[in-house]
């Protein structure tokens, strides 16, 4: 085979594994220039092998963004940030604590409220059943 | 590597087994999408959007692939959806795959050995659709065929690209003139 013949195919064969019968190897062995110009295609080759195992780093919350992403990923998302700060948790527990108190003076309100109103309506039947009482004796 | 129980479990639809995949995986599916969009905030948002993708399709994945390899297509196919959508991608059965690199180090004639910092600036010369073929089939292992079903084009048309994307690495790494071509 000619030298650029040869070179046509270097870049597929430097991917690929040797055929130690094939024409093209046979003129690699004999031939330094197209030796030489396999062994760069090969460290190009080796070279982006390598980059396999570099890493870019992403920023820190994105595996957070991702799962918000998520269909049901939302809550989950809050419940483990509100866990993992601790801010977030004092701030959670006094609004959980400002929401049963307000609710228990809610309560005592309307006991309060209900307990007044039957007081009341007591009142207006007692007076209105003395005033029932007077028009018939009268 | 994903753990294999916690792989079938996702596949079960466990939504933390799922969360547990994304934070096993997620370095390096960033690390494709950047190398493939070439910006930070675009590779987080295509890789935001292959985990969704993969979400939904995780019940659909047999175990005849790594999961990995899996992943990465759905990657890549996001991050050609991304591409395109911008109109940085250009058209991958053009001829043209624009002017010849510039080479990064020239004064490697005599040393066989590629740094990396050399090999990443030679892949930027690169127009995406070369730089895309030759990450996924030399950086990832991913297949002729699965890279052309990835990026809509075939067999053929992949391999011609992967042949143009290495010889114009190798002038970009490598003194064109000094041994002369042939």
């Amino acid at each position: 085979m000619r030298c650029e013949d040869v070179r046509a195919l270097l870049p597929e064969m430097a991917g690929g594994r040797l055929h130690p019968a094939g024409r093209a190897e046979a003129h690699l062995a004999g031939c330094a220039a197209c030796a030489l110009e396999y062994a760069r295609f090969r460290s190009v080759i080796e070279g982006l092998g390598s980059l396999a195992d570099h890493i870019e780093e992403p920023s820190a919350d994105l595996p957070e963004r991702i799962i918000a992403g998520l269909p049901s990923g939302r809550l989950r998302v809050v419940a483990s940030r509100v866990a993992a700060n601790d801010q977030a948790r004092v701030a959670l527990l006094s609004l959980g604590g400002a929401a049963i108190g307000a609710v228990a003076v809610g309560l005592l309100w309307w006991r309060r409220t209900r307990r007044a109103l039957g007081e009341a309506t007591a009142s207006v039947q007692a007076t209105v059943g003395t005033a029932v009482r007077s028009e018939t004796a009268v | 590597m994903v753990n294999h129980d916690v792989l079938a479990r996702a596949r079960r639809g466990d939504p933390r087994a799922f969360e547990e995949v994304v934070r096993a995986t997620h370095r390096h599916a960033y690390t494709l999408a950047f190398r493939l969009v070439r910006d930070r905030q675009d590779a987080e948002d295509v890789t935001q959007e292959a985990y969704l993708r993969a979400f939904r399709a995780l019940r659909g994945f047999r175990e005849d692939a790594a999961f990995e390899t899996w992943l990465y297509r759905i990657v890549t196919n996001a991050a050609m959806t991304f591409l395109r959508r911008r109109g940085r991608f250009g058209d991958l059965a053009a001829e043209h795959d624009g002017p010849p690199p510039e080479p990064v180090s020239p004064e490697r004639s005599e040393d066989q050995a590629v740094d990396r910092d050399s090999l990443v600036r030679a892949l930027e010369t690169l127009s995406p659709a070369l730089r895309s073929v030759v990450i996924l089939k030399d950086v990832y292992g991913l297949s002729c065929q699965e890279i052309g079903e990835e990026m809509g084009a075939t067999e053929g048309a992949i391999k011609v690209r992967l042949h143009r994307a290495r010889k114009r690495l190798r002038d970009a790494l490598f003194d064109v003139e000094a041994d002369g071509e042939v």
